[in-house]
């Protein structure tokens, strides 16, 4: 029997290893995993990823595992990737909400020849690129199974697989690559494969759901803008893919400029090859229907022909469960553009297999009035009478929406094995476009709004004639001349546009002369000379790193502004020496920017870069820039003529050049090497310093061009008469 | 304190944060920059180049390549790897500005040899490189990108 001091010894034991693996077990399943791994296994419970993590071996990931990623959350998988979660315990993937991060990149040749890439029951959710297999990557093959996409937010792809690196054409190994049982449902990309046709990637796509995607472009319908889009080229003979028992239903193009839907969205295909087989799919109920939805050689002469008959009449019973189609209680179709303005007495939905609508919430949303944004939504009750795989929904409540248009949802539906089944909308569409009309009236009357009441406004006591009173002072001494120091950061195009500390700090110099207008107003003219500098590698873009270009510009800058001086420019008194003020102005700038080849400094703009001498119709940029800016002082009033202080001002300059990187295509080795510009290899380098392939791309984006820097620094002024 | 000491202590202050927080340019060595030019800087996605055979001259006359020739494409990687379509792998050097050495081992053989060219030129599309042969004849290769 054991005395006391051993029962107590043995409770503290227990004690111990109880808090001990407690805390090991929440410390296991709640953690942020960051930096690099040979191997990585991530286990069951809530993990993050806020930042590039590479796994360089295999990366393990078990069932019941939920990793959120947040922006610029990026897991990197060099080796073996097998994540595989069960039907009723899956591995969840997915965005932060308002902050989501990017996905999985599948990269590199694996030096183990048998590592494959196995995806099976696992949600990827509110991401930004779930899945995406970087140019020149290789594994023995990849299996992607029983998983769900939903509602990614990227604009650029779901899954995006590019090609295997250049030698492997030497190789007679292949990849069987394959996508099989997927829900794709509420994405705003699409799947892109560059090479559908291919001698080195057996693709297949079978009996996977494409349902209620937005991929989003413009307004004109093309290639890229289809929920599944690739290349068939002849130059490839070994393998033909096998796309077949898919579904594709409710998949549009939304234009990124009303947020409306332009057209049925479902399949595109280019490249020289003369067909590609789509045969034995559900893209719609009939042949006119489908069309629609197929960017192909009907409506490009250069791209391959989509034989898509015989098609499917009906999707496939197992197939990810889904509604297909929505008709009227008299069983004619629902079109997609229908306009609700009264409620629906009911309507028939019909699924591809059984669909539990138990738990199903029915709402019906419509706008309050003819113009503004208020809306009000309903839950709505209804029946529900089955037939096979048909339900008729018969609305028992009434609804009076004064006729203004509407839509109804579906949502929390599931199917009998408790799988996800995605929301049904009716009427959405044309909601979406008066959604839009309302959004134009709301911002006209808000601009009206603001007109108003500065008309109206009725002078108070300390009006604006009372701020700004004249100054009655003889000229000289309205005059303060200052001198000023600090620091310029660049951050137009090439720049970190996430950290503002982590780009280039440069000397700053200048001269101001200050002229007192009115008690609160004062007119400014500064000369700054300073240098811009900057590098593609200081970004955490990845595009920007890859990119890698370089620059350095001095600058000479003359620039009037205006100034709202906060304290009156008559007094001086000890209680108010600290003094801010705010202005705006114009700026007038000489730049020259270079960079270093070989150990030699170069002009850039002579060179011609972009191909400016390559082009007759095209010149080189001038070297003389507008600009505009925004800038803030704050003095500290010494005594009556001295003072000394801390200024900051934003420019922004109407130049895309200040770095050399406008928003032009690269240009061509061959244009450059035959243009008349001098130093044809530095011109090369400069033009595409990591001498990737880049045809048909852009050196910096055509939206998103302009330059701009930050000035901040100290100054000394001095008030030089009386 | 006097005024002026105010404004020197403060303009001082100012002015040595400043230097001290400004960039530095740091210059890459001929050796380097041919290394970079070669094979990538080793930043993202320029961790290797790969070149594409394009002309081929014996003596300074040029000799005909057949199309399976002019597709031979040799990948230099930033940390010394080199591979190239001929199967072979390896490693290469330049410790000498425009001396490159490939070291790799030949596969059926199993034998490791080496293989000093000199570097004729090198830009950011092109490289040309020549050897002497063991009949004597000077053997110049052009070489395109192919990234």
């Amino acid at each position: 029997m054991m005395n006391r001091s051993k029962y107590i010894r043995f409770f503290l034991v227990t004690m111990t290893m109880v808090i001990f693996i407690t805390l090991s077990v929440k410390g296991m399943a709640q953690d942020t995993i960051a930096g690099n791994y040979t191997t990585l296994v991530i286990k069951s419970g809530l993990h993050f990823i806020k930042e590039s993590v590479t796994v360089k071996g295999k990366l393990e990931i078990q069932a019941g595992a939920k990793i959120e990623f947040s922006d610029p959350g990026i897991l990197v998988c060099e080796g073996e990737v097998s994540i595989k979660g069960e039907r009723s315990n899956k591995v969840e993937i997915y965005g932060k909400l308002k902050n989501e991060g990017v996905g999985l990149v599948i990269r590199g040749i694996d030096s183990i020849t048998t590592s494959k890439v196995e995806i099976s029951n696992t949600i990827f959710k509110g991401l930004q690129l779930p899945l995406f297999f970087d140019f020149g990557w290789k594994r023995a093959a990849v299996n992607i199974e029983d998983n769900n996409f939903i509602n990614n937010i990227g604009k650029v792809s779901v899954i995006q697989v590019l090609n295997p690196p250049f030698n492997f054409n030497m190789d007679s190994s292949s990849i069987d690559f394959k996508i099989k049982h997927n829900l794709f449902s509420g994405n705003s990309a699409a799947i892109y494969f560059e090479d559908l046709k291919s001698d080195h990637v057996n693709i297949e796509v079978t009996k996977n759901t494409f349902y209620g995607n937005n991929v989003y472009g413009y307004k004109n319908y093309n290639i890229s803008t289809n929920v599944f889009y690739g290349r068939m080229d002849q130059l490839f003979t070994r393998f033909i893919p096998v796309i077949e028992n898919n579904s594709f239903a409710f998949n549009y193009l939304i234009d990124n400029f009303t947020d409306t839907v332009v057209h049925v969205a479902n399949f595109g295909v280019y490249g020289t090859d003369k067909q590609i087989n789509l045969r034995n799919n559900y893209l719609g109920a009939n042949k006119d229907q489908i069309l629609k939805g197929i960017h192909d050689q009907v409506l490009n002469y250069n791209a391959p022909k989509v034989e898509f008959e015989p098609f499917l009449s009906l999707p496939g019973q197992d197939n990810p469960s889904h509604i297909f189609a929505i008709n009227n209680l008299d069983n004619s179709p629902l079109p997609d553009s229908l306009k609700i303005l009264e409620p629906l007495k009911g309507f028939i939905l019909k699924a591809n297999n059984n669909v539990d609508y138990s738990k199903a919430v029915l709402t019906y949303s419509y706008f309050k009035d003819d113009t503004s944004l208020k809306r009000i939504d309903t839950a709505v009750s209804y029946d529900i009478q089955p037939s096979g795989l048909e339900t008729k929904f018969t609305i028992t409540k009434a609804l009076n929406s004064a006729k203004k248009i509407g839509y109804y949802n579906l949502s929390k539906t599931s199917n009998s094995n408790g799988d996800f089944v995605p929301d049904v909308n009716i009427g959405h569409n044309a909601y979406l476009i008066d959604l839009r009309r309302r959004n134009i009236i709301a911002e006209l009357q808000k601009d009206k709004k603001s007109n108003d009441s500065i008309r109206k406004q009725s002078p108070p006591a300390d009006s604006l004639k009372n701020i700004f009173q004249k100054i009655e002072a003889p000229l000289k001494s309205k005059i303060e001349v200052s001198l000023l120091t600090g620091g310029s950061i660049f951050t137009g195009t090439i720049s970190n546009k996430g950290n503002l500390f982590s780009n280039d700090m440069n000397l700053l110099f200048g001269v101001n002369i200050n002229y007192t207008l009115y008690s609160n107003l004062s007119a400014s003219l500064n000369i700054e000379s300073f240098k811009l500098s900057n590098s593609d590698a200081k970004s955490n873009n990845n595009e920007q790193l890859a990119r890698g270009m370089t620059f350095s510009t001095t600058m000479l800058g003359i620039s009037p502004s205006i100034n709202y001086d906060f304290v009156d420019n008559r007094l001086y008194t000890k209680a108010r020496r600290i003094r801010p003020s705010i202005g705006l102005g114009l700026d007038i700038v000489s730049f020259t920017p270079t960079g270093i080849y070989n150990g030699t400094v170069y002009n850039l703009q002579p060179l011609g870069t972009a191909g400016q001498f390559a082009d007759s119709t095209k010149k080189a940029y001038s070297t003389l820039a507008f600009g505009y800016f925004l800038n803030f002082k704050v003095k500290y009033q010494i005594n009556r003529f001295n003072s000394v202080g801390l200024h900051l001002s934003y420019h922004w300059s109407m130049s895309n050049y200040l770095d050399d990187v406008g928003p032009d295509p690269y240009p061509s080795t061959a244009s450059i090497l035959n243009s008349k510009g001098p130093n044809k290899d530095a011109a090369l380098f400069f033009s595409n310093p990591t001498s990737r392939n880049v045809v048909g791309q852009y050196r910096n984006s055509p939206t998103d061009a302009q330059d701009s820097y930050l000035n901040f620094g100290i100054f000394y002024s001095r008030r030089l008469f009386k | 304190m006097s005024v002026k000491n105010t404004i020197l202590i403060f303009a001082m202050t100012a002015a040595i944060f400043v230097m001290a927080s400004c960039s530095k340019t740091v210059a890459t060595t001929p050796i380097q920059f041919q290394k970079q030019l070669l094979s990538g800087t080793g930043t993202f996605q320029n961790t290797q180049h790969t070149w594409q055979l394009d002309s081929t001259k014996v003596n300074g006359v040029n000799f005909a390549l057949t199309t399976l020739q002019k597709n031979f494409k040799k990948t230099y990687t930033f940390d010394g790897g080199y591979s190239d379509t001929d199967n072979y792998s390896g490693k290469w050097e330049i410790n000498t500005l425009g001396k490159l050495k490939e070291t790799f081992i030949y596969k059926t053989t199993n034998k490791q040899d080496s293989t000093v060219y000199d570097i004729v030129s090198i830009n950011s599309v092109q490289l040309s490189i020549s050897k002497k042969s063991t009949s004597g004849q000077v053997i110049s290769y052009s070489f395109k990108i192919a990234n």
